[in-house]
């Protein structure tokens, strides 16, 4: 009834789920050490190694994952070590990680298809290699966070007396930053660029109202995901309007709706 | 006897300005040193230079013989200022339990979720262990702080200002818990509350740019009443320096 039948709708439908999961993870720790911004900045960077992947005739998202990597520790170094104001250290970076992609695009001959895709995102252009690339990005979300979840959450809490206790902060907090970068990347292809930064906070901070606790809220924010992209997917395939965005606008809503309801 | 902290010609500048100026000082297990000195004489500073959080602009401090970051084991401390988000997902026992960290890879104990126990139970903020942060009230949340320092249980604590905001009862039991954790380790601990100081350490340094120590309990005891009758300023010893008699 909803098109399951179609392979493209098979691919979106298990591309939904791992999605999900990246933000549910990482979104945990985006939004209760607050680098949403800085997450953001990531994110529009990364059109830079989108536009690298045009201009070299290779697979974007590919391209995107170095790029990102580098923009994330670019981020974590300079707004660490550099007399600015991480904000602006944030805003600086961003736009010239977009210009760079703008610059590959515009040196790339011939008419960058799809370009549309990748900054608002389209879930029904999920490839099998698409969701292998993915598939192998969450586990390596999944199992840094098994792994270090007691580090991330201590320089999430409190970095100075992380640093006391003996946690190697510098190194946890790159290291945070690359899972960002991952999940950016894996996000592109389902809600775009512009629009990563939605799927990374809102499905979190909607969780964050009915637990208190960093795995539950895990687990929670990744299920809020699944069944909200997996809405959004149906919606705008019935609509025939923007994957993306139709997801990005339903979290919304529900989150909205959530916080009415807790406050009253 | 052991010598917990070791300190030569210790200078601290930030930007052209004189911090803390050529600090000596030793500190040895089983020893109690208060720390007091007027706002902004860099007792805080100090602190942070032993636990290794800021480094000095020159000279050598020396923490059981290792660099102070290599000896963060054996280190408990309580930070003046803390910069943490009350609304963050964590409750009081877990908030503790960070205290027990040991490295990457290695995860919590029973041995350290009963020594968890233990501290809250001493603090008596058991009652409080499944509370989220920003159900606390200052003190309260002043004494979960105090926890996560002494469940390390190492044998070297620090404490920026560990009584401001608790009450005079809990002031008094937590005086008695360092006159017992003293036995087992080498405690500094930074106060305003020089009426408590005089009755329980055993040595007291005035630091403002620079440190001075007053020997044994009668004598600080004695400095110490001089001071209770002058404002602030006259236990200061930077430059210009306005000194007690004493010095
Ligand atoms: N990051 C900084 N940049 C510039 N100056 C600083 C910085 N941190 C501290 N200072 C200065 O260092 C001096 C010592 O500060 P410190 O916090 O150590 O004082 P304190 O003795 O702990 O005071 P208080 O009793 O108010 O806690 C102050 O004059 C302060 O202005
Ligand atoms: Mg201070």
């Amino acid at each position: 009834m909803i098109g399951l039948e179609y392979q493209f709708m098979q691919n979106a439908f298990i591309a939904a789920i791992l999605v999900s999961i990246a933000c549910g993870v990482v979104g945990t720790y985006i939004v209760i050490k607050r680098i949403v911004s800085l997450s953001g900045g990531i994110s529009h960077a990364a059109f830079g190694g989108i536009g690298l992947g045009y201009f070299l005739g290779i697979n974007p998202v590919i391209t995107a994952i170095p790029f990102s990597i580098i923009s994330a520790f670019l981020m974590g170094v300079i707004t660490r070590n550099v007399k600015i104001s991480e904000d602006t250290a944030i805003g600086i970076l961003w736009s010239v990680g977009m210009s760079l992609g703008v610059i590959f695009i515009s040196l790339t001959p011939g008419y960058a298809s799809d370009l549309f895709s990748y900054l608002f995102g389209n879930i029904l252009t999920v490839t099998r290699t698409d969701l292998w690339m993915m598939l192998v990005l969450d586990l390596i979300i999944i199992s840094s966070v098994l792994l270090f979840n007691r580090e991330f959450t201590a320089i999430s809490f409190d970095e100075e007396f992380s640093q006391v206790i003996g946690v190697p902060v510098n190194l946890f907090y790159l290291l945070l930053l690359t899972l960002v970068a991952l999940s950016v990347v894996i996000l592109i292809k389902v809600v775009g660029i512009i629009l990563v930064i939605a799927l990374l906070t809102i499905p979190a901070v909607t969780a964050r109202q009915f637990t208190f606790k960093i795995p539950r809220m895990m687990i929670l924010s990744s299920m809020i995901g699944i069944i909200f992209t997996l809405t959004g997917l149906w919606v705008s395939y019935i609509l025939d309007v923007s994957s993306g965005a139709t997801i990005v606008m339903i979290l919304a809503i529900f989150f909205i709706a959530t916080y009415i309801v807790k406050r009253t | 006897m052991d010598k917990a902290v070791e300190i030569k010609k210790l200078y601290y500048k930030i930007d052209n300005k004189t911090i803390l100026e050529d600090i000596n000082f030793e500190i040895y297990k089983n020893e109690f040193l208060a720390i007091i000195g007027p706002n902004g004489g860099g007792k805080t500073t100090l602190l942070k230079m032993i636990v290794g959080l800021l480094k000095p602009t020159s000279g050598k401090i020396q923490v059981f013989g290792l660099k102070p970051e290599e000896a963060r084991e054996k280190i408990g401390y309580l930070p003046q200022r803390r910069h943490f988000d009350a609304d963050f997902p964590i409750n009081v026992f877990e908030t503790v339990l960070m205290g027990c960290y040991h490295a990457p890879l290695q995860g919590y104990t029973q041995e350290d979720k009963e020594k968890v126990e233990k501290w809250l139970e001493r603090l008596e903020i058991s009652n409080l262990k499944d509370e989220r942060l920003d159900n606390l009230s200052g003190g309260q949340l002043q004494r979960v702080f105090l926890a996560r320092a002494l469940v390390r249980e190492g044998e070297l604590l620090l404490l920026d200002e560990p009584t401001s905001s608790v009450d005079p009862l809990f002031q008094e039991k937590f005086y008695e818990i360092l006159d017992e954790l003293k036995r087992e380790m080498a405690i500094v601990m930074v106060s305003h509350d020089i009426g408590m100081v005089a009755t329980h350490v055993d040595r007291i340094a005035c630091l403002n740019q620079r440190l001075f120590t007053h020997g044994p309990p009668g004598e600080a005891l004695e400095s110490i009443e001089d001071v209770y009758k002058c404002p602030v300023e006259l236990i200061a010893h930077g430059i210009p320096h306005r000194v007690l008699r004493k010095h």
